[in-house]
């Protein structure tokens, strides 16, 4: 059987903030290989926008390692942050910018030329219908369309490692669809994505791996099917709760 | 009953968000992210001679203004102007409140991004207007303290010690007096920010029109405080032959406009003074009182529409298409142009670098007339000022880090490092600091009686070198204790205690071109031995302070930032 390669290697991850005693991630390990959509499930203040925003660079760890496509997060950041393609939970854009200007500022962070940015930019505005509001300020844009310049960004230089923190938020129906597209497409060219969400029946429907964590430890990880087999649970739902639940008790 | 009760709610909740968000930052205990400089050790001893050297300052400070105070009062007294000179320690307070003042009331009231929020709560304006003016006046209390108060007490103490029929009202109510003393340039900045910010949401191109809104209302209150600076240089004092202490006829009359200009003042300070104590003192709470609830009422009308207006159309009317470019440009290029549109889209990020350049100029006249003669000595002095200005009122560089907030999120996740995203905030934070010195050499240049473009340039170079020093260690000032988590920009730039060190650094920095100043002054040099000695030997030690100030930021900060938590 041919072996897959892995983009994301997590290995005993933890980290706790500098204000508190508590371990947001606890002694976290995980891959996640070429090809796959990785749904990333937990409750609220479960510890999965804390491994995002470490997988990402943003938060500094005390323990563990975290390698992108091969390249050790701490020791190779810049190689390891050229492969990721990021989008926030919350809208971090420059406001006074217009959306076109984020995102050629992100394009030449990434040295992307100038005949892949157009196409690039032209297909992706295409599909989520923000050609004509690209010469926008982005301090005029609706939340759906900050969440769009986002993904736009994000992918403006093809990573073969995109992450999404909870990215259906504020998206219209066409707008979520087309973004669930685009995680299959991005996951067909052997690359991968990484996501967070609530939202039970995007994941469902998406992710070919997902991974349950709740206070900062990782449950259950593997294909929704061979996960819920094991379990006995009729739906994804029930293991989420089953999970979580069984974990607050304990 | 209602609107009080709810503006209390309210200000409860900005105060204590403030303290949280900005006022913590400055009188609370700092969390320190990462402390690569010294071992703990170190740096609690570092803390207690800093602490023993403030406190030096602060009582060095307090006997200079009581020497001050001492003098002015015997000139006074001797010179029957005693009460008017009261009328000028409170005016000079207030001063101070309309100066710092106008930039935190503007913020409070229109560039709040609680004011969504606010919008949405089943609060009338006037509660909004109470809870934010009293967050306002409660900010510059203690501004106004500070210069009022060593100034009254000590004339006071003075003035009962040589037999000036003072009695204990002078000093209780004096004391009390403090806390009336903000409310009222408060209250007519907040009365004249209204009709100006009302307009502005009426223009199309609100960027621009609330950048010169803001202006002129800042421009309104430095012109204030300059023509009271180039009154005060007309301060001096005369003795006559049994050695008591008169105060020349100019002051006299510089003393006697002013309380005409500030004859709102008259019923506390006679109160003060031991006439009709009880009645003046509540008749002046009482006019303070009208003052309120007429800008109260007024705000109903204005404030309420001025920002519902900004909220309804908030920036669509500026929405329109720009060209669109796919043109890649190198990141550094890239970087810059973001600065620049973001301290252009904030336009009180602008207001203290344009004041500089503004009073440079304006200082420089009034310091270079009155010491006329020894123009290498001036050329320190304004120097000394200039070096203060550029240090301490470049915002992008005091702020440069924080200013980046929750993008900070974003800048750590592409693939550059520190010095990567510090380089162009240099650039820009420069780009600022070449205009404040290009304004001060011109000035220079015209000021100084021999080889002013030779002067001029000279100038200009030191300043800039000091600029790019300066800058340096304002943004290492910052990577070392960011804060990212503010609302308001207005918790950044106001008592913003990054403006100190930086200032104090600056200072040092012109203490040495006055030094020098002073000695190629006294000492018949040639011209040439003169500029060699005053901008070489000063020129030196700018350059080390700017080489060592950008090597300690480059060196550093990368592991400042990479452990930075938001």
């Amino acid at each position: 059987m041919e072996k897959k390669l892995t983009l994301i290697e997590i290995r005993n991850l933890t980290k706790s903030y500098s204000n508190s005693e508590i371990k947001a991630v606890d002694d976290l390990s995980f891959t996640v290989e070429k090809g796959e959509i990785f749904g990333f499930l937990g409750p609220n203040g479960a510890g999965k926008s804390t491994t995002i925003k470490c997988l990402t660079g943003i938060l500094p760890y005390s323990d563990g390692s975290i390698s992108i496509c091969g390249n050790d997060l701490k020791r190779e950041p810049i190689a390891a942050k050229m492969k990721i393609g990021y989008v926030a939970d919350e809208h971090i854009l420059y406001d006074t910018l217009t959306g076109m200007e984020y995102i050629n500022f992100i394009a030449d962070v990434f040295n992307v030329g100038d005949t892949d940015r157009k196409e690039r930019i032209d297909n992706y505005a295409t599909i989520f219908e923000m050609n004509d509001k690209l010469g926008q300020k982005i301090s005029s844009y609706s939340h759906g369309m900050k969440q769009k310049i986002s993904i736009i960004a994000a992918l403006v230089h093809q990573p073969d490692v995109w992450i999404l923190d909870e990215p259906m938020t504020g998206l219209d129906p066409k707008s979520s669809f087309a973004l669930k597209q685009l995680m299959k497409e991005h996951a067909a060219q052997g690359k991968v994505v990484f996501f967070s969400s609530h939202v039970l029946e995007v994941v469902e429907k998406v992710c070919t791996k997902i991974g349950i964590i709740n206070k900062g430890r990782l449950l259950a990880i593997g294909s929704i099917e061979d996960i819920k087999k094991q379990r006995e649970d009729s739906s994804l739902e029930d293991l989420f709760l089953n999970l979580t639940q069984n974990e607050e008790l304990s | 009953m209602d609107t009080i009760k709810n503006a209390s709610k309210l200000l409860r909740v900005i105060w204590k968000d403030n303290w949280k968000n900005g006022l913590s930052k400055f009188f609370g205990k700092r969390k320190r992210q990462i402390n690569i400089d010294k071992p703990i050790v170190d740096s609690k001893v570092k803390k207690l001679v800093g602490g023993f050297f403030g406190v030096i300052a602060l009582l060095f400070l307090l006997a200079y203004i009581s020497f001050y105070s001492i003098m002015l009062t015997e000139g006074s007294i001797n010179s029957g102007v005693f009460e008017e000179l009261i009328f000028m320690f409170m005016a000079m307070a207030q001063l101070i409140v309309i100066f710092f003042g106008s930039l935190i009331v503007i913020n409070n009231f229109y560039f709040s991004k609680d004011n969504l929020l606010l919008a949405t709560l089943p609060i009338s304006s006037k509660s909004i207007f109470l809870a934010k003016f009293t967050t306002s006046y409660l900010s510059q209390l203690l501004i106004a303290g500070f210069i009022y108060l060593p100034f009254v007490i000590a004339s006071g103490v003075y003035a009962k010690i040589i037999g000036y029929d003072i009695g204990a009202e002078f000093f209780i109510i004096g004391t009390i007096n403090v806390f009336f003393i903000p409310i009222f340039p408060l209250l007519i900045i907040t009365l004249l920010s209204f009709p100006i910010m009302y307009i502005v949401t009426l223009v199309k191109k609100r960027s621009l029109a609330t950048f010169f809104g803001v202006f002129l209302l800042v421009a309104f209150s430095v012109g204030i405080y300059i023509g009271f600076i180039s009154l005060m240089t007309q301060m001096g004092s005369t003795v006559d032959e049994q050695d008591n202490l008169f105060m020349p006829a100019s002051m006299i009359s510089v003393l006697m406009g002013l309380k005409k200009a500030t004859i709102f003042n008259y019923l506390i300070i006679n109160a003060m003074l031991g006439k009709h104590i009880v009645g003046f003192f509540f008749a002046h709470i009482v006019g303070l009182l009208g003052l309120l609830v007429v800008t109260m009422l007024i705000s109903s009308v204005f404030y309420r529409k001025g920002m519902v207006l900004a909220l309804e159309s908030g920036q669509k009317l500026e929405s329109k298409k720009t060209k669109i470019s796919y043109k890649s440009n190198k990141f550094v290029a890239s970087f810059v142009k973001k600065e620049l549109k973001q301290i252009l889209g904030v336009p009180s990020l602008l207001v203290s670098p344009l004041m500089s350049i503004v009073m440079l100029p304006v200082l420089g006249v009034i310091f270079g007339k009155s010491m006329e003669g020894t123009s290498m000595m001036n050329v320190g002095m304004i120097l000394n000022i200039g070096f203060i200005f550029i240090s301490s009122s470049n915002i992008l560089s005091l702020i440069g880090v924080s200013l980046e907030g929750k993008n900070i999120y974003l800048l750590k996740t592409l693939p550059i490092s520190a010095k990567d995203i510090l380089l162009p905030k240099i650039i820009v934070a420069n780009i600022l600091n070449i205009l404040v010195a290009l304004s001060a050499s011109i000035t220079l240049g015209i000021l100084v009686n021999e080889n002013g473009i030779l002067v001029g340039i000279l100038c200009f170079i030191v300043l800039v070198i000091g600029g790019i020093g300066g800058s340096c260690y304002g943004l290492y000032n910052d990577i070392k204790n960011p804060n990212f988590n503010y609302k308001n920009i207005n918790e950044l730039t106001k008592n913003n205690r990054r403006a100190i060190k930086p200032a104090l650094i600056g200072f040092m920095l012109g203490i040495i071109f006055i030094v020098l100043g002073v000695v190629v002054s006294s000492i018949n040099f040639t011209n040439g031995l003169s500029y060699l000695i005053m901008f070489g030997g000063g020129g030196l030690v700018t350059s080390i302070f700017a080489i060592v100030s950008y090597r300690k930021l480059i060196k550093n900060a990368n592991i400042y930032y990479d452990n930075l938590e938001v």
